[in-house]
């Protein structure tokens, strides 16, 4: 097993405006997988869909090797998940609702959990209904995390957090991963949350996939370009892809380019151009030209 | 898995259940509060009573039955059961569990009841020709729980658009009631299907017949 998650051709018609469609993921086992897009895309869909939440109307969803909806409860067994919105039981207590998840879990770690509450200072006697916020989150990753599972996926776990919960969040995942080499499915609308730990990384919109690559790939071949050119210039042979073009004053133009290598330049090398500078895109500029270009081939 | 669905299904509804069981004790003693006075001149007036008494123990499992089984899923209801669909368990076992758990409830609200029958039974002197029945009655009691139970269980368990369409069946069922009352003024739709479900062979027969502690 290569893939931790597999979709093929997923679709699913939510309303009459909004769809998934043809929906093929590879999140490879041991991938920190960052699964990036504007809010209302579809990630949270997409993410019902994996965990059988949702029944798509077309294609197919394997979760750790193990096909869904078929095989879904031992699937289960092995993924850890984060909702996007509060979902346990409000009249437990904090204890309560570790005893109640743990009876699930023959891999509970009891020992990691009694440590990990210590560490996020919460107490088995507090009732959920009056948890923070913040509580409320690590509590639901400790869930998550203490059955010892061999896929995270995480719906937005840090939204609403603020920093020194989502410090303390960050760092139990990763020293879980570290420990264990789980693969994580995360998702998230903000570039920078995912930047700092994702080595692999999926943009979604409108229910589709925009680009799926690892994050060195994203991070390093997003350039713009400024260049003078004599007569206008296509990119239609180009050995990149262009997402975005701007004339600027005079002869000089500035493109957008993804899938950049240095040895590309060579590419400017012909009569009337004249490459003057190629800088990089920081991540999140990278992500919103990606969207645009999308948005303008879709349009 | 049990043990764990019976004890949070215990401390989202033991107040609930303390409160049924209670009731349920109750009612066979309150019902008997007037007692056999020793005149023969008195006793068809007692049975009598007796027998208005006996509405209340069909219509306690009804509420009992409606309580529990709301107050089981109203937690997995709210969180749009995202948690129990995690759960690593198939989906029909996780029901079947709930189920079990709900059954556990129910029992203390009977043997509650069984136990106030008991001890109404006993705190009479009948006349020769009466008997007491607390065991039959507890017994009777048991399964139009379990019936209602089902039922409720089954409805509160259901997808927001199972309800929503169960809604609209019984709209167009008291419509279709009122229509055949305009048509037919003698004819009374809902009383002749809930005769047709409460009597023998009808599913839910043990409701229907005389819910009497003390009888000939």
């Amino acid at each position: 097993m290569s893939t931790a998650i597999e979709t093929t051709g997923l679709c699913y018609s939510a309303s009459k405006d909004f769809s998934i469609r043809g929906l093929s993921l590879k999140v490879p086992v041991g991938a920190l997988y960052g699964f990036l897009g504007p809010n209302g895309c579809g990630k949270t869909t997409t993410i019902r869909l994996l965990l059988g939440l949702l029944r798509p109307d077309a294609g197919t969803v394997r979760l750790l090797g193990h096909p869904v909806p078929s095989e879904l409860p031992e699937a289960l067994s092995k993924t850890g998940v984060v909702p996007d919105r509060p979902h346990l039981h409000r009249y437990l207590s904090v204890g309560e609702a570790i005893a109640f998840h743990r009876a699930f879990y023959s891999t509970w770690d009891g020992k990691w959990a009694a440590e990990q509450l210590n560490e996020f200072r919460l107490l088995p006697g507090q009732k959920i209904s009056r948890l923070s916020k913040g509580e409320s989150a690590k509590l639901t990753i400790l869930l998550a995390l203490c059955q010892t599972p061999d896929l995270l996926v995480l719906d937005e776990p840090m939204d609403g957090l603020d920093p020194v919960v989502r410090r303390d969040v960050l760092s139990a995942l990763l020293d879980y991963v570290s420990r264990r080499g789980a693969t994580v499915f995360v998702s998230s609308h903000l570039v920078h949350e995912l930047e700092r730990f994702c080595d692999w990384i999926g943009v979604m919109d409108r229910g589709r996939l925009v680009v799926e690559l690892p994050m060195t790939e994203f991070r390093n071949g997003n350039k713009r370009i400024r260049f003078t050119a004599v007569q206008p210039v296509e990119a239609t042979d180009a050995p990149f892809t262009l997402l975005n073009r701007n004339r600027d004053a005079g002869s000089a133009e500035t493109w957008v380019v993804r899938g950049w290598r240095p040895e590309m330049s060579a590419w400017f090398d012909r009569p009337g151009l004249a490459v003057r500078e190629v800088t990089d895109l920081d991540l999140e500029d990278g992500f919103v030209e990606l969207l645009r270009a999308f948005r303008a081939r879709e349009a | 898995m049990l043990k764990a669905i019976m004890r949070i299904q215990w401390k989202g509804s033991w107040h609930l259940v303390v409160a049924l069981a209670v009731a349920a004790f109750a009612l066979p003693i309150v019902s008997v509060r007037t007692g056999w006075s020793g005149t023969p001149a008195n006793l068809p007036g007692f049975l009598t009573e007796l027998e208005l008494w006996g509405l209340f123990y069909p219509a306690l499992a009804a509420v009992a039955a409606i309580v529990v089984a709301v107050s089981i899923w109203i937690s997995d209801r709210r969180g749009h059961h995202i948690y129990a669909l995690l759960l690593p368990i198939p989906r029909w076992r996780y029901v079947l569990l709930r189920y079990l758990g709900g059954l556990m409830l129910l029992l203390p609200i009977v043997l509650a009841l069984w136990a106030g029958a008991i001890i109404a039974a006993a705190s009479l002197d009948l006349p020769p020709g009466l008997r007491t029945f607390p065991h039959a009655l507890a017994a009777k009691f048991a399964l139009s729980l379990l019936l209602l139970f089902g039922v409720a269980f089954a409805v509160a368990a259901s997808s927001s658009r199972a309800l929503g369409i169960s809604v609209r069946l019984l709209g167009l069922f008291i419509a279709a009631h009122i229509a055949v009352i305009m048509l037919r003024p003698g004819t009374n739709l809902i009383w002749t299907v809930v005769t047709a479900l409460v009597t023998s062979p009808g599913p839910f027969a043990p409701l229907g017949g005389r819910w009497m502690l003390i009888d000939v």
